[in-house]
């Protein structure tokens, strides 16, 4: 499990990113992690892995703090950047070299990784495209099987059949143990993946539940019954398209990229609502 | 118990560290062998008179003195130079390390990074120190088998039936205190380097390119000192000799092991 308590961060003393959050991830699923421009996702996914300590607060990954950089906490982490940071190797030998430090990774798996996503594993990095570069790295990403994965906008520089092979290697081959969060923007390149939504807003995270409760809060539609309450309404909707409470349970289809928008622009919006599994 | 160093992790470093920056090895390597042939024939002049010589003439009196003197210290000592590009090499692993948060994050301890570049160093510099011996022996054979009957002749001939023979003279090969003491050299500016650069937070180019001039003044200002030491015998006790130099060294060795192992655990990205 990896917990966050209280953690405060900021670049500069003056200027906080994060302030007080507190997250517990226990959950195997694959968690999709939004927020607007600047909120700290790209912090918060390197405070998680430990690449970053917070000011206040501790981040522990199975109980040991990210802080003593424990080669067991590291060994089950793996944090793909969005820019890529491979170097000029073939992505074989990088599968042969980096691969050995991770215990269970899988250069078969690797291989079939880098197959599926059309990209030779004996040209140089250099020699690839970008996008193919980020194929090469989310395959390592997937072969090296670490219970924890970070993913900080995946599926930048993907063609639209890559990142439709993205989504299929996500949901095909993450492992039932495995936590996995995808930061992104592109809310529906990972809405029909993802277990679970993260939302970040005002230096800390406002909403951590599984889609499934979501979808028994909140209704998606069009043809609201009297029961259900209007929460919100994108300007320039026409009909009843919107955001309602769902008292009834009703299912319907989640719309996240409306969600986050009310969650953005409502920020009282979640006060009644159980947006957090784990309640500090 | 904390694991903090493990041999399989070490090797991957290394070979991670091999396939890095084999490229600037082969660079040094290179220069060394343009710089070794470049003194030679260049600046020594006495192979390449040699070359070009009409079929009769025979070796000069001044060249038979060039050849016994002890004036090829200066171009023996600029095959070292190219051991200072170690420095870009720590300067590119340590960046690697506290820019790129992938590589941040890799199972390695702050022990392994600490010894990763150090292991690195050590073999570009022993392997760069066999090659210089390997041309040294070559140039130095080569020397004695065109020129030493005919040196000897000729000085003979001039009233110097014993001439004394230069420590660094054409003649000789270098000797082994010397390979020691500039690789002595070489390590502890390295480990100095490796200190800085992880002391500074961001490693801009400006302060590589301050820290690349105060080591190569003090390489240069240890140039000169050797000079001076084998020319006109003006230091009694040589640089880098002896065992309080030893001791000296292991201390240091030791502090800056300590020293960097600390700032690499410091590292966030």
């Amino acid at each position: 499990m990896i917990s966050a308590k209280q953690i405060c961060f900021g670049y500069k003393k003056e200027d906080q990113v994060l302030n007080g959050l507190s997250l517990d991830l226990e959950h195997p699923g694959i968690y999709g992690l939004l927020g607007k421009n600047g909120t700290g996702k790209t912090t918060l996914l390197k405070l998680l892995a430990g690449s970053l300590f917070p000011d206040q607060g501790q981040v522990y990954i199975d109980s040991i703090s990210t802080q003593e950089r424990h080669i067991s906490s590291l060994q089950q982490v793996y944090y793909l950047a969005e820019r890529t940071e491979s170097p000029d190797w073939p992505a074989r030998r990088l599968g042969n070299i980096y691969g050995k430090l991770y215990p269970n990774f899988d250069q078969t798996q690797y291989l079939h990784y880098l197959n599926v996503f059309e990209v030779n594993p004996d040209i140089g990095n250099k020699s690839l495209s970008m996008g193919q570069q980020k194929k090469v790295e989310i395959s390592f990403a997937l072969a090296t099987q670490v219970p924890y994965l970070f993913m900080d906008e995946p599926t930048n520089g993907l063609d639209i059949l890559s990142k439709k092979q993205f989504r299929k290697l996500i949901s095909q081959y993450t492992s039932e143990q495995q936590i996995l969060i995808i930061s992104t923007h592109q809310f529906r390149e990972i809405d029909r993946i993802i277990d679970r939504l993260l939302i970040m807003d005002n230096k800390d995270l406002v909403l951590n539940q599984s889609l499934e409760v979501i979808g028994e809060q909140f209704l998606f539609s069009d043809a609201p019954s009297a029961d259900e309450q209007l929460l919100y309404q994108d300007e320039g909707i026409l009909g009843k398209y919107g955001l309602y409470t769902n008292p009834s349970k009703r299912i319907s289809t989640l719309d996240i990229e409306l969600l986050f928008t009310a969650i953005c622009e409502r920020p009282g919006l979640l006060k009644n609502i159980q947006n957090y599994e784990n309640n500090f | 118990m904390k694991t903090t160093f493990n041999l399989s992790r070490l090797r991957v470093g290394l070979a991670e560290f091999y396939y890095l920056y084999r490229k600037n090895f082969r660079t040094m390597a290179l220069l060394v062998l343009i710089l070794a042939i470049v003194c030679n024939f260049y600046l020594s002049k006495i192979l390449f008179d040699f070359m070009m010589r009409d079929g009769k003439e025979s070796l000069s009196i001044a060249t038979a003195h060039q050849l016994i003197g002890g004036k090829l210290i200066i171009m023996r000592q600029l095959m070292f130079a190219p051991m200072l590009l170690t420095i870009p090499i720590l300067y590119q692993f340590i960046k690697r390390v506290r820019t790129k948060v992938s590589r941040n994050l890799m199972p390695f301890s702050n022990w392994e990074n600490t010894l990763i570049p150090i292991l690195g160093t050590i073999a570009i510099l022993f392997v760069l120190s066999v090659e210089i011996f390997l041309l040294d022996t070559a140039f130095t054979q080569t020397y004695r088998w065109l020129f030493y009957d005919d040196a000897m002749r000729l000085l003979a001939q001039d009233g110097q039936l014993y001439p004394y023979i230069e420590r660094y003279s054409y003649f000789n090969f270098f000797p082994l205190s010397h390979y020691l003491s500039s690789f002595n050299n070489f390590f502890v500016i390295s480990l100095i380097v490796m200190i800085g650069l992880l002391s500074t937070w961001k490693l801009s180019f400006l302060r590589l390119m301050g820290l690349f001039l105060l080591v190569g003044g003090i390489y240069l200002a240890n140039f000169w000192i050797s000079f001076r030491t084998y020319n006109w015998i003006m230091i009694a006790i040589e640089n880098n000799n002896g065992i309080p130099q030893f001791i000296c060294n292991i201390g240091l060795l030791i502090i800056s092991l300590y020293i960097i192992k600390h700032l690499f655990k410091e590292s966030q990205v």
